[in-house]
């Protein structure tokens, strides 16, 4: 039923076209972007989170170390 | 090159901490009162205002957006500030959201109760909160653009990309699903009717789930768990995979909540490939949760922190998994409509974020108290008792769910119902409703051992309102990274990573809801199909106040065992009048999309006044109040000129004598119902609403032959 509904709504196929080429084209510039990270930006990224750290020990009143 | 010193804001932390665990135990023990009605009915305490159809919105309103709502900005305004080395942008704005979110909060414990709905799930607020909603998110909205413009760390860690992606997604969800056409000041009609409204409405449904429920976890995850096992997350290059993938994916995949209904296929269709797809994004986010603690094992058996995230980020993996699953075609002809979504719901609920928001508490109250946690013990065994709670709650729903399922699609050898009787089937799961709500009690007397934890820990410390934290300017900073020439545009840089973010997002909202309004001017419609009566539509309101669509769905799928026990499948041109649809999404009393004319008025005038009277051993509750309050006609004309505005084919003028037309059809029913020896009062609210029940699906009863195309 909604097939020919489909039939007779002009230009809808663009929509499925559109769908699959920004599917494909996201994930193919994704893995790209990927392969392309450089190593140091990676390591200094997920160190960034405990950097702090310092701040914190200076602040920190000893006994609170059990994580 | 001198630091900058500066100071971070506990004090809105630990605002939002309090709130937490306040909604926290307030919307559990909401649900836990709304289980127990499921198997008695008199936990209701006789009253409407806590009977179970309006209580189940503010359940899932208080757990959704006051308990994880407040989780998540305790969480973010903490490690935001961290992540850019900066204050908050502004303690005022700081301060307007936070109070602006719990009068929301404050205002939707109001409202639900007494009825103010809009029917639609998890967006259920009426519009003047809708509107309150949208500037407090606004508020928000600047004030973390804010921080992260004046940060002093050059890039943005992937939780920020999280953070960002949820505060610029919500807005968009919000909006585009709240647009209603107000008619009084508590009351509205959704813009959009029938198929097209149960689009948006799980396009709205799924991307909560996804932008309210998981992607602010999800950077809080990749924050607080390195902090917790004092180790970087295992791979931040998957986190980056982990982001892109999972918020262009998960746009597309909110049909999947419409599978066989009235929903055009193609749409149904995408939905399923969607949802099959997120498994990959999701597991990549739980494996890169668990192998951060590769090595950090032996802690995890120490540390109730670790314990409550390891449980947390497994949930996450379960009901990722679970999702896909469901969003198989055959395996939901099974599980929808049953309490098996329900089980799948609560483990993301209970697991993924009351466990993360604990695993965070316990982290973060003792640095903001600067003391230690008051008793490891107590934690342990806050840690088991939630355990042991979900998977009470979950088994005993799955069990639930697929007995009923199975006992809903059974035929004898002859070829009819082997339970034509729906109680029947309700009654077969009981004891799993009772073993549901021991598991809720466990969970919530779980999370109040931790508040008193909490609170013991807060006071045997002293709160530093204001840390003191020094770091260089981002400008000095650029000097020292001058090497890095080609630097992150994209994402040092808060405002093309925001719009490129809606742009991701709106590509799946897009590419689903324009075809739905091509297809609006094409949808075959029926022409038997007229809009409500004035008396109807009043019933159908009423329908919407008691929240009846919690638990009986409006929508005969297309499978021999629903038009066997419900008659003729529904039809997506059966509801082009339906502001809002009400196809519900749990049938805990049976579909009612063809209940009109099945029974005789005086059926429903007793089984509305006490259900058991009809059917025996039945959990619905009495509707005692609609016998004796007075319908409120004098809304009539707004509703009937509101509903012309958007598209209901009401003549001109039909507002002037559409009370006229209402009385009429009054006098008849009571009439009918007097003359069978029925007590009944033409002006009480029950009145409409049996004349709404006996018009559904009436329209094209039987009758296919009237069903034409434009």
């Amino acid at each position: 039923m909604y097939k020919f509904i489909f039939e007779k709504t002009e230009g809808v196929d663009v929509y499925g076209i559109f769908a699959l080429s920004t599917f494909f084209i996201f994930f193919i510039v994704m893995i790209i972007w990927m392969m392309r990270v450089k190593k140091d930006y990676l390591s200094k990224m997920e160190k960034l989170p405990l950097e702090e750290n310092d701040n914190e020990l200076l602040n920190f009143k000893k006994g609170n170390n059990n994580i | 090159m001198e630091k900058e010193k500066f100071y971070y804001d506990n004090e809105i932390v630990k605002n939002f901490a309090i709130a937490t665990l306040v909604w926290g135990v307030v919307g559990m023990l909401v649900g836990l009162i709304a289980a127990l009605q499921l198997y008695n009915p008199v936990h209701n305490m006789g009253s409407q205002y806590t009977t179970f159809g309006r209580i189940r919105p503010l359940h899932t309103n208080a757990v959704i957006f006051a308990f994880v709502g407040n989780a998540i900005f305790m969480g973010l305004y903490y490690s935001l500030q961290r992540l850019c080395k900066a204050r908050m942008y502004s303690d005022l704005l700081s301060k307007i959201h936070f109070w602006g979110w719990q009068s929301i909060i404050l205002l939707a414990a109001i409202t639900l109760p007494l009825g103010l709905s809009t029917s639609k799930e998890y967006a259920e607020l009426e519009w003047p909160i809708d509107i309150l909603i949208t500037l407090v998110w606004v508020v928000f909205a600047i004030n973390m653009f804010g921080t992260i413009i004046k940060r002093r760390e050059k890039h943005m860690y992937v939780s920020i990309w999280f953070y960002i992606a949820t505060v610029v997604t919500v807005a968009v969800l919000h909006i585009v699903n709240s647009i209603e056409i107000p008619v009084t000041f508590f009351k509205s009609y959704s813009v959009y009717a029938g198929v097209q409204d149960a689009l948006v409405q799980w396009w709205y449904g799924h991307n909560a789930v996804a932008f309210f429920l998981t992607t602010p976890f999800l950077g809080l995850m990749y924050y607080f768990l390195p902090k917790a096992a004092e180790r970087p997350i295992y791979s931040y290059r998957l986190s980056i995979v982990h982001f892109w993938s999972l918020i262009f994916l998960y746009i597309w995949a909110g049909p999947h909540h419409l599978l066989y209904t009235a929903l055009p296929d193609w749409a149904q269709t995408l939905g399923t490939v969607f949802s099959v797809m997120l498994l990959a994004p999701s597991w990549g986010g739980m494996f890169n949760g668990l192998l951060t603690l590769r090595g950090a094992w032996d802690k995890v058996r120490e540390e109730p922190v670790l314990k409550f995230m390891v449980v947390a980020i497994t949930a996450y993996g379960m009901s990722t998994f679970e999702g896909p699953l469901l969003s198989f075609k055959n395996v939901n002809a099974i599980a929808h409509f049953t309490d098996w979504i329900v089980a799948h719901a609560h483990v993301g609920a209970l697991g993924w974020n009351g466990f993360l928001t604990f695993g965070i508490l316990y982290w973060l109250v003792p640095r903001l108290y600067r003391t230690k946690l008051y008793s490891n013990k107590m934690a342990n065994l806050h840690f088991w008792l939630g355990t042991l709670g979900i998977v009470f709650y979950a088994v005993s729903m799955y069990w639930a769910g697929i007995t009923q399922s199975l006992m809903w699609k059974e035929f004898t050898p002859e070829g009819i119902l082997r339970y034509p009787n729906f109680l029947e089937t309700v009654l077969q799961i009981v004891p799993m409703y009772l073993i549901r709500s021991i598991g809720g009690f466990l969970y919530l007397t779980g999370v109040i051992i931790g508040c008193v934890n909490l609170i013991k820990t807060a006071k045997s410390g002293s709160l530093l309102k204001n840390e003191e934290a020094e770091a260089y300017q981002m400008n000095l900073m650029d000097q020292t990274l001058k090497k890095e020439k080609k630097h992150r545009w994209l994402e040092s840089k808060p405002t093309q990573f925001a719009i490129l973010t809606t742009v991701v997002i709106l590509i799946g909202g897009i590419a689903e809801i324009i075809p739905s309004y091509l297809i609006k001017s094409n949808v075959p419609t029926i022409k038997s199909v007229k809009p409500y009566s004035p008396l109807e539509l009043q019933g159908r309101d009423l329908y919407i106040r008691e929240g009846c669509n919690n638990c009986h769905s409006q929508m005969i799928r297309p499978f021999r065992s629903e038009t066997e026990r419900y008659g003729e499948y529904s039809k997506a041109g059966e509801f082009v009048y339906d502001h809002p649809f009400l196809w519900g999404s749990k049938r805990t009393g049976p579909d009612l999309a063809r209940i009109g004319q099945k029974y005789p008025n005086l059926w429903h005038f007793n089984h509305m006044l006490d259900p058991v009277s009809m059917s025996p051993g039945s959990n619905m509750p009495k509707y005692d109040w609609l016998f004796t309050q007075d319908l409120d006609i004098s809304t009539t004309s707004a509703k009937i000129i509101a509903l012309r505005k958007i598209g209901v084919p009401y003549p001109e003028g039909y507002e002037n004598i559409a009370n006229e037309e209402l009385n009429k059809q009054a006098a008849e029913i009571t009439e009918d119902l007097i003359k069978n020896g029925a007590p009944a009062e033409q002006t009480k609210e029950i009145i409409a609403l049996i004349a709404y029940l006996q018009r559904l699906g009436t329209d094209i009863k039987g009758n296919q032959k009237n069903q034409n195309t434009k």
